[in-house]
């Protein structure tokens, strides 16, 4: 033992630093271990936990649009998806699976194969194979459904608007959400999901959405769920894991989803309809209000779509055609959306405000000989009446639509006056309709020549007599929407007070402020704009008198907005010649004042030439047809509903 | 002529190598040296190793649980063969042993089989072989052989350096396999044996030394770099390595960095751990590892899986047993009745050291991922086999009368 070279008292301290190694080792790895195990274990906990734990989403169900007397605006039909479980499809079938499958849905086997691939690991997982499948295909699976093991068929919420074009511009239309609103709307939305896009779909997206559910899933390190749902499309908890462990007791309803609130409009759905068929083949928009409440009766625009085209499948061809942004554009609502000056329709509004300021009374008199210059020189205004209209009151000036009247009305009120009782009523700025994309339209005053003007030479900034003679008879820069006259409309109707329309059933409107307009100021106006519409005693009827419904008492006033100078239109022999996109637009606001409920409503024709040709039929048809028709509303009513409801 | 030479000359005649000539090469009363402590521990260890096998490997029908059972009686009886051989004819035998497995170690180089992108293992008809594990047992022989031989010229500085020419040729082929935890283990090894074997204090304190500034240089040289770069393939020019290995070494410093990456797998067994608390999940209720969220669960992460399942107290009580486990080989190795006896037990216990604590240090995110297995816990037959190898080598060597158990018969 010549190798024992080391003393016993040696090998000892040299074994101790050894033994001490091993003592250190062991105790960083304790010390480590109780770092983590107990000291931070919340930490961990919380992060196997949301390993492990997951929610899933079940989305909620989106509430229906329906008209007052429950007609169905928009609702959800099932959308039949096929998905295939590789789990409950035993190996040896999976080539004779989606060979059957391309057989009846035409779908490549080797791309299900190559799915089922993909997914080998999570057997339980749903692939989707096809979705919004036919009803003839789902007949065709259910009836080869022994040669398709682990093939379902789902259903999902899909929305249809079963009226198709009728009040499609109002509902609007859904579209899957992008990648930018997903952020702007944080955790509300999920990718896949629709959003309002338009109309009341996103006015009242908030309500109709509804608040999703979701359940606790156990989830698998690839971060697939194992989920399953039955072939109605409730969702099955998960049985096993991918080798056939039970997983029950992981997995519970956390809370049921909550379906979108229904929305009720105030839409009268027939007249809605009448309005659009009155529009065919012409552009322009109709608004029927109803002049007490500012419900919404109808509001018509063509051209106009229809919303399914952007919820079902296989239209991509008029979807595109649509989002191309070709002239005329399908997707404006011409009603708010568009702004049009008023033309005659705006003497209304400075009749009614010349009498309420005092600056003349219903015997006010004017002459009229068919031209006006502001003191005598200058620039001469013309009447729409070559020849002129003689002397002429308020009443007269209002039925016959003479403008000289008017241009001395607007000269003697002044455009601070004109104004000021344009914000009272509502035109010119917003109305607060429950649409998006309304716009303000514009009546024009000092401070806005002056914005509009800044970087010119002063003396354009100015606010010269004549910008008021034009703003008298709604020209110029002056710009209403159909909407804004009607409201108009009903101000005068009413009793002097400013509405607020609605679409939305549920909605109380505010109770009226201020009485605008008095009593006898209303009554002169309603006189005058009476008798544009039919003759009182020996004065013969105005512009209007298309208008008239035999046995109501209609109100109106015309109106020919003009978009070209009347030079430009003499240059034409006769009004026929002159091209279609140069024609004036063509207005007629009405109103009914003795009927319930009063109707206040305004029609617009685009390039109609004149409002009591183009627009004033139009309005006689819709007062007639509101006030006169049959109550066949409950028989229409019993057919329509299995349609709706069990179709497809 | 210095001795080393001669010995490659003249290679030793095993008879020489034992004194007595009475004595049979096996012996089966040699069956007493089995430490019954030792014994004890190891089957303890077993055992746990059975039934945490078997909650780990229920995601997989069991086969895993039903061969590390397997492996565990087949090698009891190597145990027990390696118990009766005199081991001083096994650390005789050990330059040749050296010469096999340096051979064994380039044929895997040249026609090894890939698994997982590294190459280790030789297939030998239906098994495979993997000659790195048998290789750490080999180093510490032939460590052993060579300081018996040199007794106490180890204090020269040649003979000194002479240890680390033995222990660095392994060290280049296993890396260059690239076997990264295997290599590094064996130099711990080489520096805990050359103490035992009684270098000089300066010495192995400036070889040490040395070592932690190389291993701190390559750390600073690898976090230089990107985990794009390194998967472009670049690596620092003195350091060849794969770089699947360079990102283990770059996760380890920037774990949080890339945890879908090469820091995945730490970063779950952290959280595999610690949401075991103090009192854990239950058995077979480990959720982490049930749905997958740990990788390799039944190999080098089998800690976690205990830890996650058995709480706090349990796992620091394996940990323990552990440590028990380990100090009572060095008992042995302190109780041997010669030096190449002690370096042998030594050198084997750092082996086991070596795994254990890196292993643990690895799934507690102490350390980069270097796939080393921990013993008797983690499945892995070639290693499994290794251990009990080991510990047959510990029971056979004789100890001193003094010592309760000393094994002293023949």
């Amino acid at each position: 033992m010549n190798n024992n070279h080391l003393s016993q008292k040696e090998l000892l301290y040299r074994f101790t630093l050894v033994i001490f190694i091993v003592l250190i080792s062991i105790s960083i790895l304790i010390f480590r271990l109780w770092t983590i195990q107990v000291r931070d274990v919340e930490i961990y906990r919380e992060k196997a936990e949301n390993n492990r734990i997951w929610p899933q989403r079940i989305k909620a169900d989106r509430g229906k649009i329906l008209t007052r007397d429950g007609t169905i605006l928009a609702d959800n039909r099932p959308s039949a998806d096929v998905i295939f479980v590789p789990g409950d499809c035993p190996a040896v079938y999976y080539k004779n699976t989606a060979e059957t499958l391309e057989n009846l849905l035409n779908i490549p086997s080797f791309w299900i194969l190559e799915q089922i691939e993909n997914f080998n690991t999570e057997p339980f997982t749903q692939i989707t194979i096809k979705r919004d499948i036919s009803r003839s295909d789902w007949i065709r699976l259910e009836e080869n459904s022994f040669q398709l093991p682990g093939i379902y068929i789902t259903v999902q919420p899909q929305r249809r608007y079963p009226l198709g074009n009728t009040a499609g511009l109002i509902i609007g239309y859904l579209n899957e959400i992008t990648k930018e609103e997903l952020g702007l709307y944080d955790g509300k939305y999920y990718t896949g999901d629709f959003i309002g896009r338009t109309g009341i779909e996103r006015y009242y997206e908030n309500i109709l959405k509804g608040t999703d559910g979701y359940m606790t899933v156990t989830k698998y390190a690839s971060g697939r769920p194992q989920l399953r749902t039955d072939r109605y499309g409730n969702l099955l908890l998960v049985r096993k894991d991918t080798r056939g462990h039970l997983l029950t007791e992981e997995t519970e309803l956390r809370q049921r989803p909550l379906p979108g609130r229904n929305l009720t409009l105030t839409l009268d759905i027939e007249l809605q309809k009448l309005c659009e068929n009155l529009l065919t083949n012409q552009q322009g928009a109709i608004v029927v209000l109803d002049a007490d409440t500012g419900a919404v009766f109808a509001i018509a625009s063509n051209p106009n779509y229809d919303p399914n085209i952007f919820v079902t499948k296989g239209k991509d061809a008029e979807r595109l055609e649509l989002l191309q942004n070709k002239q005329p554009n399908r997707m404006i609502n011409r009603a708010i959306s568009e702004q049009y000056p008023p033309g005659s329709v705006f003497k209304v509004l400075l009749a009614a405000t010349a009498l309420e300021k005092g600056v003349i009374t219903s015997k006010t008199t004017f002459f009229c000989p068919g031209s006006f210059k502001i003191g005598g020189t200058g620039r001469e205004w013309k009447c729409w009446q070559k020849y002129g209209h003689g002397m002429v009151t308020v009443r007269e000036a209002l039925a016959y639509s003479c403008d000289v009247f008017f241009y001395n009305v607007g000269l003697k009120l002044g455009v601070d006056n004109i104004s000021e009782y344009c914000h009272k009523i509502g035109l010119g700025e917003k109305t607060g309709i429950d649409l998006p994309g309304e716009v303000p339209g514009l009546i024009p005053n000092r401070e806005w020549k002056a914005k509009i003007n800044a970087h010119k030479p002063v003396w354009e900034q100015k606010w010269y007599p004549g910008d008021t003679v034009n703003l008298s008879i709604g020209q110029g820069s002056c710009a209403t929407t159909p909407l804004q006259n009607a409201v108009l409309m009903a101000t005068i109707i009413n009793g002097g007070h400013r509405i607020f329309p609605h679409l939305n059933a549920d909605f109380i409107p505010p109770k009226p402020e201020e009485q605008i307009f008095s009593k006898n100021t209303l009554e002169t106006v309603i006189t005058g704009m009476r008798l544009c519409v039919e003759p009182i005693g020996e004065a013969r009827a105005g512009t209007g008198k298309l208008a008239k419904v035999e046995g109501i008492t209609v109100i109106g006033k015309t109106g020919s907005a003009q978009i070209m100078s009347l030079e430009h239109h003499k240059k034409y022999k006769t009004e026929e010649e002159i091209p279609w996109e140069m024609r004036d637009h063509a207005w007629f606001v009405a109103g009914v004042i003795d009927r319930q409920p009063k109707i206040a409503l305004c029609v617009l024709i685009e390039h109609g030439h004149h409002g009591s040709s183009a627009a004033a039929p139009i309005a006689q048809q819709i007062i007639n047809f509101f006030y006169n028709r049959e109550s066949k509303k409950d028989i229409q009513l019993i057919a329509k509903e299995p349609i709706g409801e069990f179709d497809n | 002529m210095s001795s080393i030479e001669q010995y490659i000359i003249h290679p030793p005649k095993i008879q020489f190598e034992i004194e007595d000539s009475s004595i049979h090469i096996i012996d089966w009363r040699r069956l007493n040296r089995v430490d019954p402590i030792l014994f004890l521990l190891m089957f303890i260890l077993a055992i746990l190793g059975w039934v945490n096998m078997y909650s780990a490997s229920q995601n997989e029908g069991y086969s895993y649980f039903i061969k590390h059972i397997t492996i565990f009686f087949i090698g009891l009886p190597f145990l027990f063969f390696l118990t009766t051989i005199d081991y001083r004819i096994i650390i005789a035998s050990a330059p040749f042993l050296y010469a096999l497995s340096l051979s064994l170690l380039t044929t895997v180089l040249l026609f090894g089989v890939q698994a997982k992108g590294s190459e280790r293992w030789i297939p030998i008809g239906p098994l495979r072989f993997q000659p790195s594990e048998i290789n750490k047992i080999i180093i510490v022989l032939t460590l052993s052989w060579y300081f018996g031989k040199i007794g106490d010229k180890i204090k020269r500085l040649p003979w000194y350096i002479l240890t680390f020419f033995i222990s660095g040729i392994p060290i280049i082929l296993i890396f260059m396999q690239p076997n990264l935890g295997t290599a590094m283990s064996i130099a711990p090894i080489t520096m805990i044996m050359l103490w035992i074997a009684g270098c000089r204090l300066w010495h192995w304190i400036a070889t040490t030394l040395a070592g932690l500034i190389l291993v701190g240089f390559i750390f600073f040289q690898v976090n230089s770099l990107t985990p794009e770069k390194i998967q472009a393939g670049e690596h620092p020019d003195f350091l060849p390595l794969k770089p699947h290995q360079l990102m283990r070494i770059y996760t380890f410093f920037n774990p949080e960095a890339d945890v879908q990456g090469g820091g995945w797998q730490t970063y779950q067994s952290r959280i595999t751990i610690g949401s075991g608390g103090i009192h854990g999940k239950g058995f077979r209720q480990g959720t982490q590892t049930r749905l997958k969220y740990l990788p390799e669960h039944h190999t080098d992460f089998i800690f976690s899986l205990f830890a996650e399942e058995h709480g706090f107290y349990k796992s620091a009580l394996l940990i323990i047993l552990y440590g028990l486990f380990l100090l009572r080989c060095l008992q042995l190795a302190l109780y041997a009745n010669e030096l190449k006896g002690k370096l042998m037990i030594t050198g084997i216990t750092i082996i086991f050291l070596f795994h254990i604590f890196i292993n643990i240090a690895i799934t507690m995110g102490m350390l980069p991922v270097t796939g080393l297995p921990l013993p008797f816990l983690s499945y892995g037959r070639s290693f499994y086999l290794t251990c009990m190898a080991g510990i047959g080598l510990i029971f056979s060597v004789p100890r001193e009368k003094s010592y309760l158990f000393s094994g002293q018969v023949l």
